[in-house]
């Protein structure tokens, strides 16, 4: 009972009750606005959530990251134009459908789905996260030199540019990891005399730099754009999803989202590819399948379930392992280690209470996330409009006072400033950030765990194979690069095939 | 076909460049090693000799098959960017000497009237209230640590 009220104490924190609601508010005006990502608003807030105290931080980054998943439906419904990537599926049937003037129903089933795909997912993470914690237990430095191994490689195959750009973003983000003292040492590495190197590259500005700034960057360094808003919306938004149609998409609903998260659970793949796979699912098995991509509601049920499925279940491996699945995972392992606490099995057995509260904020995050989209689309819709010569200038002032703050310093700033430059290199290169930021997170966990596996196996390499959980996370790792080069050959074969 | 084997060739001169340059003269060398570990050069070492092999695949990938080419990252028009880039350098150099208030002010008012078509008086109402938001929220509310100006004209 006592533990249960201190648990409920943490919850009722004002800061907590405040957040919460700000993050899904921010996150679904952030998510429907083309041109800016969730992942440039978490990156331009972060820095802020380190003056609040652990649990109102993190709800903070949650609540974004939740209130962008639906955010991003709302301009791909009513402007054709997708808010997030993963929203590029919803487009497809969504928009048809507010040129036929039920733009209502269809926000309504992108709200549906996205409550209920993130209610499973959020489940999911209660149940699973702790079972794998358990397991988690059971690793050495043997087998967690195994997962990080595995963690980078499924994320640099799953990269979209390709498996070898992706192994190259993880390369120079574990080089980047070694900026700082040597963990046995105590040599300094990369720091040429500068004192504020010695902890290595500052995560944060490092972050703000890589994902905040390159959009804006190129925005005022290329031609002058004449001034307009992303477009006008088609139809109302009037109309609401009746009860028979909202029962013949609940299938799609569920369905869509168990396939975001399952695969929002294994690092790497992420929301757009979940939404992908499920709009196909439904597309073969939905009663409504004729009407696909003329304006189905079961076609945006599928996108907008998988992508809210994967909101939690991206977290299993973090909070069970302290692996980020992908970028949000890296910035939240970063926020977490910020306010003192390590993702992994040990946070299961020395902050339960935390773990709780968070899963019971996630669980009142769903409903908020069902309140916003009930009440606020209409207001959300209008602020989509806004011009990126007047957002863009704001972001800009924003992630410099985020890089300042953090350490008082304008070091920091021109570590932003300078990672900026480095993400329109990797972006004219087609390095994937998110395969870099990862190896850059996982850096020192990797070189810890090889350096302690030499010293337990006195320098013999068998050392490397001595547990059966390391030998089946190698076999997928196999697995996962060997897939990446064999699956697409085939495919190419097999539309040769076809069209001889 | 340059722009094929363009990724391949900057991944292999960054790989060159950490491997024989900046490796062995950013690493200490601690006179020292115990058994059965990595000095501290041993690990970026390595990698860095990885980035150059990827670099190496990459040019002959670039070279054999379609597909893999740089893309651009857009026009650069260096009479926008240059500005734009002294501007930003003298907001961040002023936050300390003005405060973040006035600084964020002015160049916000300075990308309002140069760089987009927003009229004088709307630039003037958003940028002072932008610096108003700033101010409450960052300074007073979350207490970040940032030069403000009532702290350095107190």
């Amino acid at each position: 009972m006592e533990y249960w009220s201190s648990v409920f104490a943490m919850i009722l924190d004002w800061k907590v009750l405040v957040f919460l609601p700000i993050g899904v508010i921010v996150g679904a005006i952030i998510g429907a606005i083309p041109g800016l990502t969730i992942t440039m608003s978490i990156s331009v807030l972060l820095p802020f959530t380190l003056f609040l105290d652990p649990l109102p931080g993190l709800v903070l980054i949650f609540g974004i990251s939740k209130g962008g998943l639906f955010g991003g439906s709302i301009s791909a419904i009513l402007l054709n134009v997708p808010g997030t990537p993963a929203a590029a599926c919803t487009m497809l049937d969504g928009y048809p459908l507010s040129r036929k003037g039920r733009a209502g129903e269809a926000l309504d089933t992108a709200l549906w789905a996205s409550f209920l795909g993130d209610l499973i997912s959020v489940l999911a993470l209660i149940l699973l996260a702790g079972a794998l914690a358990q397991l988690g237990l059971k690793f050495g430095p043997v087998e967690l030199f195994a997962l990080i191994v595995f963690s980078l490689t499924v994320i640099a195959a799953i990269s979209t540019s390709g498996l070898l750009r992706g192994i190259v973003g993880g390369l120079l983000g574990l080089i980047a990891g070694t900026v700082g003292l040597d963990l046995v040492y105590g040599s300094e590495r990369f720091t040429f005399g500068s004192a504020n190197l010695y902890d290595g590259i500052a995560f944060m500005p490092l972050l703000v730099g890589l994902f905040a700034l390159p959009d804006i960057l190129l925005y005022y360094f290329g031609p002058r754009q004449a001034r307009k808003g992303v477009g006008r919306t088609a139809g109302g938004a009037s109309g609401r999803l009746s009860m028979a149609n909202f029962r013949m998409i609940l299938p799609t609903i569920l369905k869509g989202g168990f396939i975001g998260v399952i695969l929002g659970a294994i690092p790497g793949i992420g929301a757009t590819a979940s939404t992908f796979v499920s709009y196909a699912e439904a597309r073969r098995s939905a009663p409504d399948r004729e009407e696909f991509g003329k304006g189905a509601l079961s076609g945006v049920a599928a996108a907008e379930s998988a992508n809210s499925g994967t909101g939690a279940s991206t977290l299993i491996p973090l909070l069970a392992l302290g692996i980020p699945g992908d970028i949000v995972g890296a910035m939240l392992l970063g926020a977490f280690y910020f306010h003192g606490l390590a993702p992994g099995p040990l946070l299961f057995q020395n902050n339960l209470d935390f773990i709780h509260a968070l899963y019971i904020t996630l669980l009142i995050s769903s409903a908020i996330v069902l309140i916003v989209g009930r009440y606020g689309t209409q207001y959300i819709k209008r602020i989509v409009e806004v011009p990126r010569d007047v957002l863009f200038p704001i972001v800009l002032v924003l992630t410099v006072v985020g890089a300042f703050a953090i350490s008082n310093s304008l070091f920091d700033v021109w570590v932003m400033l300078v990672a900026g430059m480095v993400g329109i290199g990797f972006r004219a290169l087609r390095i994937p950030e998110a395969a870099f930021l990862i190896g850059f997170v996982l850096s020192p966990l990797l070189e810890n765990n090889l350096q302690r596996v030499l010293i337990i196996g006195k320098g013999e390499m068998s050392a490397f194979f001595d547990s059966w959980i390391a030998l089946v996370l190698y076999a997928a790792t196999v697995a996962a690069v060997v897939g990446r080069i064999i699956l697409p050959a085939l495919q190419e074969h097999k539309l040769k095939r076809q069209a001889g | 076909m340059l722009l094929r084997l363009l990724p391949g060739a900057v991944t292999l001169l960054v790989g060159l460049v950490l491997a024989l340059l900046v490796v062995p003269l950013g690493v200490d060398d601690p006179g020292f090693s115990q058994p059965h570990t990595l000095a501290p050069h041993d690990f970026p070492d390595r990698l860095s000799w990885l980035v150059v092999f990827c670099g190496i695949l990459l040019l002959l990938v670039g070279w054999m098959q379609p597909g893999t080419e740089a893309v651009s990252p857009g026009p650069i028009r260096l009479r926008r960017a240059i500005p734009f880039a002294a501007g930003f350098a003298a907001f961040v150099l002023l936050i300390p000497v003005i405060g973040i208030e006035l600084s964020a002010f002015c160049f916000i008012m300075g990308l309002f009237l140069f760089a987009s078509d927003i009229g004088w008086g709307r630039a003037l109402i958003v940028a002072g209230v932008f610096a108003l938001v700033i101010h409450l929220l960052f300074i007073r509310l979350a207490g970040v640590p940032i030069p403000s100006i009532v702290r350095l004209i107190s």
